[in-house]
């Protein structure tokens, strides 16, 4: 019998594809997941099979839906973004598809700094969270200002980029976006949003960690460990 | 009198500056010039010197472009104030030359932006590298060959990475084995499908008029007073 719903491969964590399961929660899209144990064994698994899940790059995470094998979280993201729901999370106009991509290009490396920092766990990269994270994160805030969601009204694929982000940096520093008010509401306000909030409330639902415990040299709570 | 023209801002380099003991990006560029040049667009080239004096121009200059996240390079072409060169890059694939260089059907767009998230993995592995020059990114570099292998084998025997198409990933690439070539001509001989589509790039008419013009710039890609590792044409 032949399995007809879409497929999501990843290491058993949050990492960069949970924008990708809040779009799919938030789009009611039903799926499975292939989720790969944080172990040695886990990885040898992931190595075992790689070569014959039939993905032209392949890499963690994968999505599989019967017309396509995917990799690359952001991809991965913008295809689910286009193709389900009517497209509701992908703008079609091209200057606030711009913008859109603007963000989602400012938020990766913002995003980063926490990925490196955590994963390195000496300088530059400490240092670099420190010091060059603070303007983006002014930036940030100044420009949500009282949007309900990054774009204005109307929810993006890129807000599942900042929710996630926005998880994360607490996470690391529990008092992190206490400089930021509407950074707080907004973070707030999506897990509120009832699909988000069933999600949050369901089995399937993982609160850390988010970043593989093997390779990350920086030990914190739910978001390395 | 105001200036119609659009304006492309950037350092005066080919991509990648990295500020000493940070992790501030300033993107690429020449994939961007490299676009505007295929599609004969018309504008102006703002080079921030690789000087002090560079540096505090655009610092002094930066809060009054009108951007939302001021940052180099930027694109201003009275419809868009915008930065972060991958969205300027595929703005101009979709806005101009008829949108000819980015794919509309939902199997190539997403094949062009998977291809567009491993090339931008590869490309940090060099960055880091030259930029850092330490053990551990040295190392990290050892991780780059086989995804450009993956890669290589993706690309078969198609033109460009698409197909017979040529699209806005294929400047992103086509920049990221012309460094990595810089940073060691025998990079890439395991790699044959992509040495050709870097030969087929430069002959491009579009392409080679540009690189054998005034405005092209050969060297450097990354700032020469911030990359530790030293590489004539690369680092300096």
């Amino acid at each position: 019998m032949s399995n007809s719903k879409p497929l999501l491969g990843y290491h058993d964590l949050r990492g960069l594809a949970y924008p990708v399961k809040w779009a799919l929660a938030y789009l009611g899209v039903d799926y499975e997941e292939k989720k790969y144990p944080l172990s040695q064994a886990g990885l040898e698994e992931y190595g075992a099979e790689k070569g014959n899940l039939g993905l032209d790059l392949p890499n963690l995470p994968y999505w599989k839906d019967g017309s396509i094998n995917l990799t690359e979280s952001r991809a991965i993201l913008k295809y689910i973004a286009r193709k389900e729901g009517n497209g509701v999370l992908m703008p079609s106009d091209p200057i606030v598809l711009a913008k859109a991509e603007m963000m989602e290009n400012f938020l990766w490396d913002v995003w980063y700094f926490l990925v490196w920092r955590c994963f390195h766990d000496t300088e530059p990269f400490i240092t670099s969270l420190k010091e060059r994270g603070p303007p983006k994160w002014d930036m940030l805030h100044s420009f949500l200002g009282s949007n309900k969601f990054i774009l204005g009204d109307k929810i993006s694929y890129v807000d599942f980029m900042l929710y996630e982000m926005l998880y994360q940096y607490t996470l690391y520093d529990a008092d992190y976006l206490e400089r930021y008010p509407a950074l707080l509401k907004y973070k707030s306000n999506f897990e509120e949003i009832p699909q988000i909030k069933k999600f949050i409330a369901s089995p399937g639902y993982l609160k850390g960690p988010c970043y593989h415990p093997l390779f990350m040299k920086y030990k914190c709570q739910d978001l390395t460990v | 009198m105001s200036n119609s023209k659009p304006v492309f801002g950037y350092h005066g380099l080919r991509g990648k500056f990295w500020l000493e003991n940070s992790f501030h990006t300033s993107k690429i560029a020449q994939p961007i010039r490299f676009q505007l040049a295929y599609l004969g667009v018309d504008y102006v080239d703002k080079q921030y010197p690789l000087t002090q004096e560079g540096a505090e121009e655009w610092a002094q200059e930066k809060e009054h472009h009108g951007l939302d996240f001021p940052n180099l390079p930027y694109w201003k072409d009275g419809e868009v104030n915008m930065t972060e060169s991958r969205a300027i890059l595929k703005f101009l694939a979709r806005t101009e030359g008829g949108g000819k260089l980015i794919p509309t059907d939902a199997r190539s767009l997403v094949n062009a932006e998977m291809v567009e998230g491993l090339l931008w993995d590869v490309w940090y592995g060099l960055i880091w590298r030259c930029y850092l020059d330490s053990e551990d990114m040295i190392n990290a570099l050892a991780r780059c060959p086989p995804k450009l292998e993956v890669l290589n084998k993706f690309l078969g025997n198609k033109k460009w990475v698409l197909g017979d198409q040529i699209s806005y990933v294929d400047f992103m690439l086509y920049e990221i084995l012309h460094q990595y070539s810089l940073y060691d001509p025998k990079y890439l001989s395991p790699c044959g499908a992509l040495l050709k589509l870097k030969a087929n790039f430069e002959e491009l008419p579009a392409i080679k008029k540009y690189m054998a013009s005034p405005e092209y710039i050969a060297a450097p890609c990354f700032h020469p007073m911030y990359a530790k590792h030293k590489v004539v044409g690369l680092t300096c």
